[in-house]
């Protein structure tokens, strides 16, 4: 048992090598502090395997014997090729999880809507780091891996009153080999502010690359956030990580597309501690070949009469797997929450593998909460329906998938993201049915 | 008269090999109605299931002409452009997919398949909006999921709402007739009967006789273990209605 231990401690330290812990980066010693704890826990810390049962249906493993460096590219990308930035928006562009002012693009500048390099930040808004950096995150191997390597990443702080009137757009490229990307970021709304965030991940010739995105969320009194991301890769990985901690009468709105990548792990959870809030998290996935997309969702309800409702559906291909571990958490003092979770899966082959989790775990009790989970094949009496009525088999099939996703696209009330999300997901099907 | 479909000689079996038609032997003219009756389990829905092109029954012998083609070469899309209409037995629920998109989609479709464009949407409406009253179905219906949250009636009238859109040569209604009520049967029967011209036919398979009070065949084929052992005018279904099947099984074994 002990030797076990020791050869994951070894093989966390091997990990770890090859990147060359920063020390002492910031001039903050509450910050430093943070990342000194975060460094000492990584240092201790086995890496993630399946007999955590956060990892247990994980395809993390070969990630995690790999060698990464962290490398800038100054590469001329031509952004067009990437339709997520039709979206007009203060565009913020990290290519290797370093920020690339060349290609960013913020033409929109408001008084009430400050947008800083965290580096910087941290020198500039001692006053919020000190508040909110690292402190609700959960400690886990990638969340201390990131904050140990916090540097590059976005500071937004949305004022008192204000609302942005342009959204904010978080472009992540990938590119090269066997880098490793990580970003930082700290979104701070405060009471009455309003945002529209949109994050996309891409690639570009990038193969055997790690990203670890984590983006802490303060949603002030009365403040609305909605958020959307959209994962796109092919020969990577991707861990990202949402902390949205919630406050008095605020809401979110968070709507995610993992379309594709080799691996995709999510961990998007919302920390309700104010109350009369409102939380939706909605989520869709479609893995193909040898792809494998996790999410894992906590909603923690701390505080009364709060409203959460999540729905996840994936569509799995052929030889690929997902995972959903959703959770929702209602405490002792969280009485009239109102909590409703589903995820439904469509397992278009029988090689297709999903493991999903619905979880309720309630300590108050009144409060109305559900939850649910089906998973099934693909309905070939729909099919044959419609082409009984002369409707050609790949259009029919197209047609069902879009009706399956359509309940989450639905969700979506700013119709240029729910537009692109369209997209997306029809540019997924196509590239699968080729 | 010209030949609309034209069966020689059908067998078709389960995948687990199990022959369900036996040799089936069947013509059909335009401007006929003929009807195939027969006890549970004679083959009538794996017929029409056969003929739609549904996968599930592999076709072991014998062959089809419809309208001149090789009917079982055709994928089963082709064969709805071709204006074969399958009315289902059990029409499906598809949740997220209008009744309205649904449709013009499949009228499209169709119309791509001729080559001629997409319907003007102004000419659809008007289409909709006149075929509907045919069979009294509620405006709410046509823009709501298809066949989803509809009764059993509901369903049965937006499968003939269905087949007046899509004005098709040969329609096939597998059992139209079981789980209505009087008033369905009576709506559903009249949309039939007035979708009828003398260059389209239709072929009704039915377990009971009560639907041919309202919808007159011109032909009446007796189904029974895979094969067609009667055939005969309308009055051959009021025979069976009062003899019941076993009467012709006696006849067949005396044969």
């Amino acid at each position: 048992m002990e030797a076990a231990v020791i050869s994951q401690q070894n093989s966390t330290t091997a990990f770890l090598k090859e990147l060359n812990l920063p020390e002492n980066a910031t001039n903050n010693q509450v910050i430093n502090d943070q990342i000194k704890a975060s460094k000492e826990r990584l240092l201790n810390t086995s890496l993630p395997n399946k007999k955590d049962e956060d990892w247990k249906y994980s395809k993390i493993s070969p990630w995690l014997k790999k060698k990464y460096s962290s490398f800038r590219s100054n590469d001329k990308i031509d952004l067009k090729q990437f339709k997520s930035t039709d979206l007009k928006a203060n565009l913020l562009v990290f290519v290797n999880g370093f920020y690339r002012d060349d290609l960013s693009k913020i033409s929109h500048q408001q008084n009430g809507v400050i947008i800083q390099n965290m580096t910087e930040a941290i020198d500039l808004f001692q006053g919020d780091m000190e508040a909110h950096f690292s402190k609700g995150i959960e400690a886990s191997f990638f969340n201390d891996l990131n904050t140990v390597y916090h540097g590059n990443g976005v500071f937004i702080k949305v004022k008192k009153d204000s609302i942005a009137e342009t959204p904010i757009h978080l472009l992540h490229i990938q590119t090269g080999k066997a880098n490793i990307a990580q970003t930082r970021n700290l979104i701070i709304l405060e009471e009455n502010s309003q945002i529209e965030i949109l994050e996309s991940q891409f690639e570009l010739n990038a193969v055997d690359c790690l990203s670890n995105h984590v983006s802490e969320y303060f949603i002030g009194k009365n403040a609305l956030l909605n958020y959307s991301l959209i994962e796109k890769g092919s020969e990577n990985a991707l861990i990202h990580t949402n902390l949205f901690v919630q406050e008095d009468f605020s809401k979110i709105n968070s709507n995610v597309f993992s379309l594709e990548n080799t691996l995709i792990r999510n961990n998007h959870f919302a920390k309700i501690i104010g109350k009369d809030t409102e939380s939706r998290m909605n989520g869709s996935f479609m893995p193909d070949v040898n792809e494998q997309i996790d999410n894992r969702t906590l909603l923690d309800h701390q505080n009364v009469r709060g409203f959460s409702e999540e729905v996840y559906k994936g569509i799995l291909f052929k030889k690929s797997s997902a995972i959903f571990n959703g959770k929702i958490f209602v405490d002792q003092k969280a009485q009239q929450t109102n909590a409703y979770l589903n995820n439904s899966n469509i397992l278009m082959d029988d090689s297709a593998r999903m493991y999903s989790k619905p979880e309720l775990e309630i300590y108050a009790d009144d409060v109305k909460c559900s939850h649910g989970s089906a998973t099934g094949d693909f309905d070939t009496e729909a099919l044959f329906y419609l082409q009984a009525r002369g409707i050609g088999i790949d259009k029919a099939r197209n047609m069902l998938i879009h009706a399956f996703m359509d309940e989450v696209l639905a969700k979506i009330d700013n119709e240029e993201i729910r537009e692109l999300g369209k997209h997306y997901l029809e540019a997924r099907m196509m590239k699968i049915e080729e | 008269m010209n030949t609309i479909i034209k069966i020689k000689n059908l067998h078709a079996s389960l995948s687990d090999g199990t022959e369900i038609l036996k040799g089936i032997d069947l013509e059909v003219k335009a401007g006929e109605i003929h009807a195939i009756m027969g006890p549970n389990g004679s083959g009538k829905s794996t017929l029409a299931s056969v003929l739609a092109g549904r996968e599930e029954y592999i076709v072991t012998e014998g062959e089809v002409e419809y309208l001149g083609k090789d009917l079982l070469d055709m994928k089963p899309e082709d064969r709805a452009r071709e204006g074969l209409f399958l009315a289902f037995q059990y029409p499906v629920e598809i949740p997220g997919v209008s009744n309205i998109n649904f449709l013009k989609t499949a009228i499209n479709e169709i119309r791509a398949y001729k080559g001629e464009g997409p319907i003007a949407a102004k000419d659809f409406l008007a289409m909709v909006s006149e075929k509907s009253k045919l069979v009294e179905l509620d405006n709410k219906l046509k823009n709501r999921s298809v066949n989803e949250g509809f009764s059993g009636g509901e369903k049965k009238r937006n499968e003939i709402f269905q087949m007046a859109m899509l004005d098709p040569t040969l329609s096939i209604l597998d059992e139209t007739d079981s789980g209505l009520d009087i008033d369905a049967l009576r709506i559903v029967a009249h949309g039939v009967n007035t979708l009828k011209t003398n260059k389209n036919a239709s072929i009704v398979v039915t377990h009971y006789q009560r639907l041919l009070d309202y919808i007159i065949p011109d032909v009446v084929h007796v189904l029974w273990n895979g094969k067609i052992i009667k055939s005969g005018p309308k009055e051959l279904a009021l025979e069976l209605e009062e003899k019941g099947y076993d009467w012709l099984k006696d006849e067949l074994i005396t044969d």
